[in-house]
């Protein structure tokens, strides 16, 4: 009897399963069709004549420093459009998640999908099913190699090479200076440490001593990674850091370590409020301002002219997307009050 | 007729699938798509193996919370090997006979150290984690490389047939063959012995050590499994694979009726509670709820299930105390009588 039970829970759920794939399988197969047809077909969603539109936001995490303005520019694009709908995920820092959520927003059959991919290459299949089944997909910041409608992000290179630039100015050539870069996976796409490295190996006005790839980027991460690099590099003069949560890690682990009077200059990449402070105070020597704000606000006109036009990097013939780079400018001393007064990356000014 | 306490947690859970699968049909327009129910069935698939293995664990008396290391390390190991070309019976096999060298060093360090499960198996994640950043293909200058496979023999893991995708074959497949070794065999039977009482094990000549160290055996082998299907669908290995799914594997088992103190339980729970946690935060999505309530629900749904389970516990417990008080009365009447007897 009791071998029974189990045989019989076991043939239930065989069953379920069986049958929510044959009961819904022609369904399904209507719905297949249609995609391939949309892809095909190329539709016109006109949205400016009122239609809906369903648009999800897929961020690496709802911690990410940056993904706040992002959604603030973009739900600021689309004030007037009350037919667009955009829902947001969090798959917190995990690509796996961020997989598994990609097949959640195809399956709700949404018309674009806006994505800061954790990993270059793990997404590539699953945002490659997604364009085939006719959804515009933008990666924002955080691309990825495989080919989608777009990717949208504030220059990382040219940050670099331009801080480095700035840097040198500061230090004599030659100055020892580690990268606190992001992780492997994310290089392809965030370069602003390889913009400072060939800087640095053009002119030889740095020695890189290590470019040290952190898991994440995080204050705690980035404490702990320049607490490393000050114990290995007793002589260590310029800590290059991607972005400015890692920057404040780094300005905490001097002080931390009582080297304040050692003259290790930070550098950042953001401009959060915290980091723009920190410039002012004169812990952080200063940091590529970028505008997460106009990212979103790019990534969401450029998706509503996509669904209009009904492009996507997969009826293009996968073999072209568009690389849309938005400008940075050096934040120091000098310039930093200005900053402050005109950030987007102030919250509380969003309050009207 | 009485339903054994272990059916009735299975077919609890059962009736709780069946019941939010019906809510969701009828609410969420997408949740009856044929994609949605593979993707449902393949993300269950890769908790699911590795709930196979933990079980193994867990009704042995153990807990196994170095599972996302194993993936991490047996994942990036079987991404190299696919990057040289070789089939995948090959990349499988070296996944799994590494999974479960891993899961023997749990095994081995646990008993002849006598430490602590928790904190070893927390610490050797950590450790095998470090092994595959280790073995990670990297760039000249030492950093890590991102590598996307193309090797074709090796991704056909990673794709379906019939509308099942491999990973949900091979979950199904390892799912009989474990339930079958749990209640039809005497390791089974000597594992939840373990579980249940270790030295009366002992000293009934079971072999404690011996069970310990083969349950971690096969649930290393298993996360090597998870992890070469994941690595073949997702087309690449990275240090972050595997993160988390420690205690999702454990969450699981406890929700599909898996003790957490050892000795009750299968890999057919395991299996129902994969698909239920699954099942939930696939049709939480489905409502756009803010994820903070998807984290409420989902750890409120794993203390409901402790806390049925602590229950079930009483309510045995209490059974017992009344057979044993009623054995007690009628062996005190028939002393009684016997007494009365003698006496006339």
């Amino acid at each position: 009897m009791k071998k029974f039970r189990k045989i019989l829970a076991l043939v239930l759920v065989a069953l379920l399963a069986v049958s929510l794939l044959a009961g819904c399988s022609s369904s399904d197969n209507s719905s297949g069709s249609d995609n391939k047809t949309v892809a095909k077909t190329k539709p016109v969603i006109d949205i400016n004549g009122g239609a809906a539109c369903k648009m999800a936001y897929i961020p690496m995490g709802a911690g990410q420093e940056d993904f706040p303005v992002i959604l603030k520019g973009m739900q600021e694009a689309i004030a007037l459009y009350p037919n667009i709908t955009l829902d947001t995920y969090d798959p917190g820092f995990n690509p796996n998640n961020q997989i598994n959520l990609l097949n959640e927003c195809i399956t709700q059959g949404v018309n674009v999908i806006f994505i800061n991919s954790m990993d270059a290459t793990a997404l590539n299949s699953t945002i490659a099913a997604a364009e085939e089944a006719g959804i515009v997909v933008i990666s924002i910041n955080n691309g990825c190699s495989g080919v989608h409608t777009a990717h949208i992000q504030n220059t990382t290179y040219d940050a670099g090479y331009e801080a480095a630039e700035y840097l040198s100015t500061l230090v004599p050539a030659g100055a020892k200076t580690v990268i606190l870069d992001v992780a492997a996976e994310l290089k392809p796409t965030c370069t602003m440490g390889q913009g400072f490295e060939d800087y640095a190996t053009k002119t030889g006005a740095f020695e890189i001593m290590e470019d040290y790839a952190q898991s994440i980027t995080s204050i705690e991460v980035g404490y702990q990674a320049a607490s490393e690099v000050l114990t290995k590099y007793k002589d260590v003069q310029v800590l290059y850091c991607v972005n400015d949560n890692t920057a404040i890690g780094a300005a905490q682990a001097i002080e931390a370590a009582g080297r304040q009077d050692d003259g290790i200059i930070i550098w950042g990449y953001s401009g959060t409020p915290a980091a723009l402070d920190a410039i002012a105070q004169g812990k952080i020597a200063g940091t590529s301002y970028s505008d997460p704000f106009y990212e979103g606000y790019a990534a969401m006109v450029s998706a509503m002219n996509y669904v209009q036009l009904g492009i996507t990097g997969h009826n293009l013939g996968n073999e072209f997307f568009a690389n849309v780079l938005l400008p940075t400018k050096n934040v120091t001393i000098d310039n930093v009050l200005e900053t402050i007064r005109g950030t987007h990356w102030d919250m509380s000014a969003y309050n009207y | 007729m009485r339903i054994s306490q272990k059916v009735t947690r299975k077919l609890i859970t059962l009736a709780l699938i069946v019941i939010l699968s019906a809510i969701f049909a009828a609410t969420a327009p997408s949740f009856l798509k044929l994609r949605n129910v593979q993707e449902i069935l393949r993300v269950a698939a890769y908790t699911g193996i590795i709930c196979v293995g933990v079980s193994f664990v867990l009704i042995g008396g153990g807990i196994d919370l170095s599972s996302g290391g194993i993936i991490c390390f047996t994942g990036i190991i079987a991404c190299r090997l696919a990057m040289l070309g070789l089939p995948w019976p090959v990349i499988l096999l070296a996944a799994v006979v590494v999974g479960a060298a891993c899961g023997f060093f749990n095994g081995w360090l646990i008993t002849h150290f006598y430490l602590n499960d928790f904190i070893t198996t927390l610490a050797t994640g950590f450790v095998f984690s470090g092994f595959g950043l280790l073995v990670i293909a990297k760039e000249p200058n030492g950093t890590v490389m991102s590598q996307t496979i193309t090797n074709r023999g090796f991704l056909v893991l990673g794709k379906h047939v019939g509308g099942f995708y491999y990973i949900v074959i091979a979950w199904i497949l390892l799912t009989l063959v474990a339930w079958f070794i749990q209640t039809r065999t005497r390791y089974g039977l000597h594992t939840c012995a373990t579980g249940s009482n270790s030295k009366s094990s002992e000293m009934s000549g079971v072999n404690v050590k011996r069970m310990k160290i083969s349950t971690f055996t096969i649930c290393g082998a298993c996360c090597a499994i998870g992890a070469v299907f994941t690595v073949a669908y997702q087309q690449t290995a990275y240090l972050s694979l595997g993160s988390g799914m420690g205690f999702d594997a454990v969450a699981a088992c406890v929700v599909g009726g898996v003790m957490l103190g050892g000795g009750k339980g299968d890999a057919v729970g395991a299996f129902l509670g994969a698909v239920f946690m699954t099942l939930v935060t696939n049709g939480m999505r489905k409502y756009g709820l803010d994820t903070s309530w998807q984290y409420v629900f989902e750890g409120a749904v794993i203390l409901i299930a402790i806390m049925s389970d602590a229950g079930f516990a009483v309510i045995s417990a209490r059974r017992l105390r009344a057979l044993s008080e009623k054995n007690a009365n009628e062996e005190a009447l028939l002393e009684a009588r016997a007494k009365g007897g003698s006496a006339q």
